[in-house]
């Protein structure tokens, strides 16, 4: 529905009736106006000579003779008509009181009105930023990473919280409602609360067009998903897009029923899982010539990561639904045998320098250097040969699992639910998805 | 001193106020020889029987020369004749027929509307699905699914271009008239009228983005070779013999989107010497049916781009690597695998099949369009 907007400008005059203080009984004279293209000066000083002494404000007296007005009655009316019509005409305003008659522009008149409101913004979600959650992959996403593999998260699974970034900002709220308030002064204080100064019926309108923001930033939608089986060779008639009533016809026959539901604000991604988890040692590692055990979780069970956005007709619906059975395994025994540490060696090198006598038949004279030698020897020791490197045996899980994973986007009729179907060890899985109320 | 009658008196009550009873009139006299247009509209007040106000800010064109003969006018050519030449309207409020700036009188009744479109602004991403080969150490083959492929963000100016364009494209330049992008959303100031046409052209939008297709997989029964691809009529006949289906697959129009079932289970692929001892390498091998589509509605039918996996009969031996000293090494688990895969493209009538033969067995995908702009 169309939410009425009281616009701030000089056409919100037809939003008003005459103000009137006290009991003014000229405003019940009868008069027929007869202005043709006449200056509001003239009008002024007829409705003067009917009503009370006039009291202008500076504005009006500017505008006095340059403004036309025709106004022509084809009878007597009461005073009040004719006041509200040039009000409503002439973006005017008049104040009656007993003894005067106040008249003044529009603009003045708001301004006059305007007072300083503060709106708790916060109280219509305008700064709602529901976290988005991510659903755990179940199973296998991809191989194992050790060496080989490509080793990335098909889904991002990734369970933290994230924020799903709408919120607005806070900017562009405040020249939004500037906007509607016909560009008052308005400040944003901390906590989303908005200092403005506007009049009652400027307020009126604002917190209109923010309760509709509300409606829109609150809608909420819940779902469910059952998750069941059926046995081998009995029919399944009805799949992919169906009506609820088919969805509800079908949910009896399905054995080993599970059901998640969830609720979703407009826009957030959602998840649920019925799981089970297991540590295991999965992938072994090679450090310092030892195994180095690789030890992970894997999660089995069945979930539902869904994210809604409302539209017109439709629920653009973007959804991963995962089933994951285990089955049977195996493992395998890895073993890193004992062997002999290979031995290691230092080498010292040793220099020694020893004076020689006189070579024969010279004599020394002085300053000559002394006769030296250098002696350098080389010595290589081996060492810690021979140690004994024990042997490891490691037990490496390797799980077998069934796996089903429909995913996608579907722009979903409101009065819709999806049936997926496949092959089953014990028949044929069928997940239905349906909106709850 | 004579009395009236009651019923007299009755009568000329009744001739008084119907003299003075504001009325439209189904046809107007309108003459004019070089006369201010104000002349003219105090004298269609006349045939009125009404008074005349004149908004704040026409009166300039009030003063504008007119010549017109024109008998039997109606009131809609005469308020469409001034709304195009002069742009002034032209209606009876009360006692008094009230001429206003047509722009002003439209600002009067603008109301604000918030419209979310991120139903047709979120990027839509295709959905490829795996391969089911045996992983080859080191490459992108033990990958289970290749990555998700996004699609481009409708810009959410498109839109604003769009409705700017196609509905009411003279009256966005009106003061006062808005299309502002917020929080994701329109805030659209506009005329009750107009905003009917918004959220219809929008509601339209949608309805056309909604086209979708379900692929059904089915494994069918061994039987008398079938044509490659079924109408609806036949591919019903054929449906009576199958009990369920071993795959569904929603897709939007030109999107692609898979279906994988299946057993999964890790394997020793390979070992790296490392540091004198073999280090391990685990990969995954899927077996089971893998159904890839990419759909695409056109007249003729479906044009239906398939990538059909088998993977079936695992076999792993197990191969131990040992020394000399005939002591274990590492185990290796080597796969032998059988895979039947079929990639082509189709026309398929929407309510009919395509039929893949495979290694003795037949599978029949069926196509079922959604399509939500035919209104029931």
């Amino acid at each position: 529905m169309l939410k009425p907007l009281l616009l701030v400008s000089a056409l919100s005059t037809a939003a008003h009736a005459l103000d009137v203080v006290g009991e003014v009984p000229y405003l019940e004279n009868r008069y027929r106006a007869a202005w043709h293209a006449a200056p509001l000066s003239t009008v002024l000083k007829d409705l003067e000579k009917q009503c009370a002494p006039l009291s202008t404000t500076h504005t009006i007296d500017n505008l006095a003779d340059r403004l036309e007005i025709t106004l022509i009655d084809r009878a007597r009316v009461r005073m009040r008509d004719t006041l509200e019509l040039l009000e409503r005409t002439q973006e005017i305003r008049f104040t009656a009181e007993p003894l005067k008659l106040t008249v003044e522009t529009w603009t003045d008149y708001r301004d006059r009105k305007r007072r300083l409101v503060n709106l708790a913004l916060r109280d219509y979600g305008l700064f709602l930023n529901p976290p988005d959650f991510f659903a755990p992959n179940l199973g296998y996403d991809n191989a194992s990473s050790s060496g080989g593999g490509g080793g990335f998260s098909l889904f991002a699974a990734d369970t933290g919280d994230h924020h799903a970034g709408r919120g607005p900002d806070p900017s562009e709220v405040v020249d939004w409602l500037r906007g509607l308030a016909g560009n008052a002064d308005a400040t944003l204080r901390g906590n989303g609360n908005l200092h403005v100064m506007i009049t009652a019926e400027e307020e009126t309108a604002i917190r209109a067009a923010l309760t509709e923001q509300q409606q829109r930033l609150l809608q909420r939608t819940a779902w469910s998903v059952s998750y069941g089986t059926l046995p081998a060779g009995q029919t399944l008639s009805t799949t992919g897009m169906c009506t609820p009533a088919e969805a509800q016809a079908l949910r009896p026959r399905l054995q080993s029923l599970r059901r998640l539901t969830v609720s979703a604000m407009n826009g957030q991604r959602v998840h649920a899982i019925d799981g089970h988890q297991q540590a295991l040692i999965d992938d072994l590692d090679v450090v310092n010539y030892q195994f180095d055990p690789a030890t992970s979780v894997l999660t089995t069970g069945v979930a539902m990561e869904l994210r809604p956005v409302i539209g017109t007709e439709f629920v653009y619906l973007s959804y991963l639904l995962s089933w994951v059975d285990p089955l049977p395994s195996s493992t395998t025994e890895l073993t890193n045998p004992a062997r002999v540490k290979a031995g290691s060696s230092s080498t010292t090198t040793t220099t020694t320098t020893t004076d020689l006598p006189p070579e024969a038949g010279k004599v020394p004279k002085p300053g000559d250097p002394p006769r030296r030698e250098d002696k350098t020897t080389t010595s290589t020791t081996s060492s810690e040969g021979g140690d004994l490197r024990p042997g490891v045996t490691v037990s490496l899980s390797k799980p077998v699992l069934w796996t089903w994973k429909p995913r996608g986007e579907t722009m979903l009729p409101k009065d819709r639910a999806l049936i997926f179907a496949s092959e089953h060890p014990a028949g044929t899985a069928v997940m239905i998805l349906e909106a709850l109320p | 001193m004579s009395r009236c009658s009651p019923a007299l008196t009755a009568l000329l009550l009744g001739t008084v106020i119907s003299l003075h009873a504001v009325e439209q009139p189904a046809e107007l006299d309108l003459r004019a020889k070089n006369q201010p247009l104000s002349i003219v509209l105090e004298t269609i007040a006349d045939q009125c029987s009404a008074g005349l106000v004149v908004q704040r800010n026409v009166h300039e064109r009030l003063d504008e020369k007119v010549t017109l003969i024109g008998r039997k006018v109606t009131w809609a050519e005469a308020t469409r004749w001034l709304a195009d030449e002069y742009r002034l309207t032209m209606k009876i409020v009360g006692e008094h027929l009230q001429i206003s700036d047509a722009d002003l009188e439209f600002r009067a009744r603008l109301v604000s509307h918030t419209y979310d479109i991120r139903t047709l602004t979120l990027a839509m991403g295709s959905f490829p699905g795996p391969d089911l080969d045996i992983p080859e150490p080191g490459g992108v083959g033990s990958r289970l699914l290749p990555p998700i492929e996004p699609d481009s963000v409708q810009p959410i100016n498109d839109f604003v271009e769009l409705i700017q364009r196609f509905i009411a494209p003279t009256t966005w330049t009106i003061e006062g008239v808005g299309i502002k992008e917020f929080q994701t959303s329109l805030i659209i100031i506009q005329v009750p009228e107009i905003h009917q046409r918004i959220a219809e052209f929008i509601a339209q939008l949608e309805r056309t983005a909604a086209r979708q297709v379900v692929v059904r997989c089915y494994r069918l029964p061994a039987a008398a070779p079938l044509p490659s691809v079924l109408d609806a009529n036949a591919w019903t006949a054929v449906l009576k013999t199958v009990a369920a289906p071993v795959g569904v697959v929603l897709s939007s129009d030109e999107q692609r989107n898979h279906h994988f079932s299946g057993t999964q289970r890790l394997i020793i692929a390979d070992a790296d010497v490392n540091q004198e001892a073999f280090d391990p390498i685990v990969s995954l091998i899927s077996e089971g049916l893998a159904v890839d589509v990419e759909t695409h509605v056109t007249n003729a039918g479906v044009v239906t781009t398939t990538r059909l996996t088998t993977a079936s009969k695992l076999n792993t031996t197990l191969s131990v690597l040992k020394n000399q000293q005939g002591q274990q090494l590492t185990p290796l688990d080597l796969v032998d695998l059988h895979q039947d895969r079929i990639r082509d493209t189709r026309v398929i009538p929407s309510g009919g099949a395509a039929i893949y033969p495979f290694a003795g067995q037949f599978y029949a995908l069926s196509v079922e369009v959604l399509d939500f702009t035919k209104k029931p």
